[in-house]
């Protein structure tokens, strides 16, 4: 750049008023996240839709094919087992993380000795990683060295060993028991703190009134935790629908399919295959639920914002 | 801040605005960093450092052998190297990122199934001279080496071991039971099996009914092939998979389920299990490479004697050991001369007689140079086995070569796939064998 062209700049900036002067350093303040966005968020995401309707194979050029993706994912032996077994995660999965989440959070707001020590360890599934997880219940469900045969048969209450992850009957609600164990604590640190923002007064009101204690619960706890219970049920709908890492260490997916879900299909066609277009339309299939989930929970956000401003 | 001026500390006040434009080009500094590198105006694998990925194996001792002699090599050469070693498929995801965005590590360690995975997308250079090189060293390569190695008459790897799988059994509950030797045919294993077997302490035979369990992919398409079934045919294009051969195939591994022979959790069992099994004393008869003897001799080394190794049996149309390679050595084409001179430095003494034999001694496979015959841990009968399974055995798409289409319908687990559905959901040898020929319709149709 000449020198003239820099006096030239320099001199225009300066003509600008002061609230013009703001309102340029605000956009450019706002570069560094705009890029982030585009480049960790937007780029990836229309990269992705787009490669699915592509034949792209690591390392090679790609070919639009449109739908062809997505008619092939159709006709995959184990589409509707793989539908059903992500359906049945995330909603099960996510129901029973409310439920022991709630147990927690409520037996937690009460006042009783150590109840700072348990909160902590109420932490602990929630902070091991899942590889770490996946690998300590595997062991604990082996069907030869594991904790619960070895306890069972030791307490009499089988006569031989279960195979846990080895049969349709046990190996889903198995890696389901994983899922929510390590999921549950997100439930209950939440609904705690949601708890502790109700108001006493409402309590002792009702107390005064005579409502019991189920008629308190149901009354005056559910309705104030309601926004939290409809946030941290959506999200988890979607961390627990994307689950891979557990159901990768503890079945890989079997026995037979018996708990195939579509992020082990991404796995195996776009990590070990290298068939990225193939792996990219497994997981669009399912961007649409998420992107729906997203836009009400980012709307009841923003009327939340609205509500309070 | 501050600036110093002839000796004296002028100090400035820090304006709000001044703040909030260092913050500002700090900000879009770093965040243009990762794109700069991504569009290739930063060198992402930097400078003059090589940078090597190799896989975790089974045998520690001799991935820290491998290391070591990297980094005394390095410090030798005065240069700087970076190893990593990763287990699992962690090398493989690497390297899909690296091919895609071109930021290559200067060299890796690639198995056969990688290198045919890869091998489309340019990314390996030509090591055809240095593979002559090493090879006329050594007094040659294996030819299953050879043959996975040789793309179009040019080899882009430099193969470092070939394995095998092979029946490792309880030699001691064989002699007990009066059985001599491991049984040569699939009935008979399945009958001793069935005959030795002290359940629910001691099952006869652990090979996984899961797809987490790839080891028996390979016992299965052995047990195939032994039954005269086919996939491929010799040019490695599809053949007739609903043949009578396959579903006599499907139909006696049906039956041996049928005899409760497996461990009833083998429908979940993953890679590790089988190798757990022998260890634990919980079944005879596995089908493994030798890393189960390796982990006797440093946990339970009474019990190594006990262990047996055996082909795999045969079948009615024949018996096939597989061959593969497990270690190999692949420079990448990075585009810098002079750091591809290093790498093939650094492979020279990797295959040096010294380095490559201390490797061997410590590592299961079997090398892939034909001159190093005559170590002693070939005079062991255990390793033995693996060294002559090796050089007679067949490749993955075998009765053709090897090929993306066979990896792809192998990744699938359609054999074990195929049993899990007759073991765990009760199919008919019939359902499982129409199943098999989609998966296999699916994925041959892809390659035409």
């Amino acid at each position: 750049m000449s020198v003239s062209g820099a006096v030239l700049r320099r001199t225009r900036y300066n003509d600008l008023t002061a609230r013009h002067k703001e309102w340029v350093l605000g956009y450019a303040m706002l570069v560094p996240a705009f890029l982030f966005i585009i480049g960790l968020i937007a780029y990836p995401a229309a990269w992705a839709i787009y490669l699915s309707f592509t034949d792209k194979v690591i390392g090679q050029t790609e070919k639009f094919i449109g739908f062809q993706n997505y008619v092939w994912l159709t006709q995959w032996p184990n589409f509707g087992r793989m539908i059903w077994n992500t359906v049945l995660l995330a909603v099960v999965g996510v129901a029973l993380k409310a439920f022991i989440g709630m147990t927690m959070a409520l037996a937690l707001n009460e006042q009783f000795h150590g109840r700072t020590v348990i909160r902590a360890l109420l932490f602990l599934p929630w902070t091991v990683p899942a590889f770490v997880a996946g690998l300590i219940w595997r062991w604990m469900y082996d069907d030869q060295n594991g904790l619960f045969n070895w306890a069972l048969l030791g307490l009499g209450v089988i006569g031989e060993p279960i195979s846990w992850l080895g049969t349709t009957t046990w190996a889903m609600p198995a890696v389901m028991s994983v899922v929510v164990w390590k999921g549950f604590p997100f439930f209950a640190i939440a609904y705690l703190a949601g708890m502790q923002a109700i108001p006493s007064e409402q309590y002792e009101a009702a107390e005064v009134d005579g409502a019991s204690a189920w008629q308190r619960f149901l009354y005056i706890t559910l309705p104030g935790l309601r926004h939290v219970m409809l946030i941290t049920c959506m999200l988890s709908l979607i961390w627990t629908a994307n689950t891979f890492d557990l159901v990768f260490i503890m079945t890989r997916g079997g026995p037979s399919n018996a708990t195939e879900v579509f992020t082990m299909l991404i796995y195996d066609q776009g990590i070990r295959n290298g068939r990225i277009g193939e792996a990219s339309t497994a997981a669009m299939m399912a961007m649409p639920i998420f992107a729906a989930l997203i836009i009400i929970l980012t709307k009841y956000l923003q009327d939340k914002d609205e509500e309070r401003v | 801040m501050s600036t110093t001026t002839m000796g004296t500390t002028t100090r400035r006040a820090v304006t709000r605005r001044t703040l909030l434009k260092t913050v500002g080009v700090g900000l879009g500094a770093i965040s243009l960093a990762p794109l700069l590198s991504a569009c290739g105006m930063i060198p992402g694998m930097g400078g003059d450092k090589l940078t090597v990925w190799t896989d975790a194996t089974f045998a520690p001792p001799s991935d820290d052998y491998q290391t070591e002699e990297i980094n005394k090599w390095a410090k030798s050469k005065n240069v700087e190297v970076e190893v990593t070693r990763e287990g699992g498929d962690a090398v493989q995801q690497k390297l899909q990122a690296a091919t895609e965005s071109k930021q290559l590590p200067d060299i890796s360690q690639v198995n056969d199934g990688r290198y045919t995975l890869f091998y489309p997308s340019g990314i390996f250079s030509d090591v055809s001279d240095l593979y002559a090189e090493l090879g006329k060293a050594w007094g040659g390569y294996y030819k299953p080496a050879e043959m996975l190695a040789t793309k179009e008459g040019k080899q882009y790897m430099l193969p470092y071991s070939l394995d095998s799988n092979l029946m490792l059994y309880r030699k001691d509950i064989l002699d007990a039971g009066g059985v001599k030797e491991m049984p040569k045919t699939w009935d008979e294993l399945f009958d001793v099996a069935k005959k030795l077997q002290t359940p629910p302490n001691i099952y006869g035979i652990g090979f996984q009914f899961n797809k987490a369990g790839t080891d028996a992919e390979d016992t299965f398409r052995l047990m195939m092939l032994s039954y005269g079934a086919r996939v491929v045919n010799e040019d490695g294009k599809m053949g007739n998979v609903k043949s009578p051969e396959m579903l006599a195939f499907l139909t006696k591994l049906k039956a041996s389920w049928d005899m409760g022979i497996y461990p009833p959790g083998v429908t979940g069992w993953d890679n590790a299990a089988n190798n757990t099994s022998l260890q634990d004393e919980k079944t005879i008869f596995i089908h493994n490479p030798a890393s189960p003897l390796v982990w006797f001799r440093t946990n339970k080394p009474d019990m190594l004697p006990k262990i047996g190794v055996g082909s795999v049996p045969a079948g009615p149309k024949g018996q096939f050991n597989t061959a593969y390679i497990r270690d190999g050595w692949a420079i990448m084409k990075t585009g810098n001369e002079k750091r591809m001179d290093l790498s093939k430095e650094l492979m020279r003494h990797l295959y040096s007689k010294e380095v490559y034999r201390k490797w061997m001694e410590l590592a299961f496979p079997a090398p892939a140079v034909t001159g190093m015959e005559d170590l002693e841990i070939w005079k062991n009968p255990q390793r033995k086995g693996f060294l002559e399974a090796v050089k007679t055995g067949i490749l993955l798409g075998y009765p053709g070569p090897p090929t993306p289409a066979y990896s792809e319908f192998n990744t699938r687990a359609p054999l074990i796939s195929a049993a899990a559905r007759m073991a765990v959901e009760g199919w008919s040898p019939e359902q499982a064998l129409e199943e098999l020929a989609k998966t296999a319709e699916d994925v041959f149709s892809k390659y035409k």
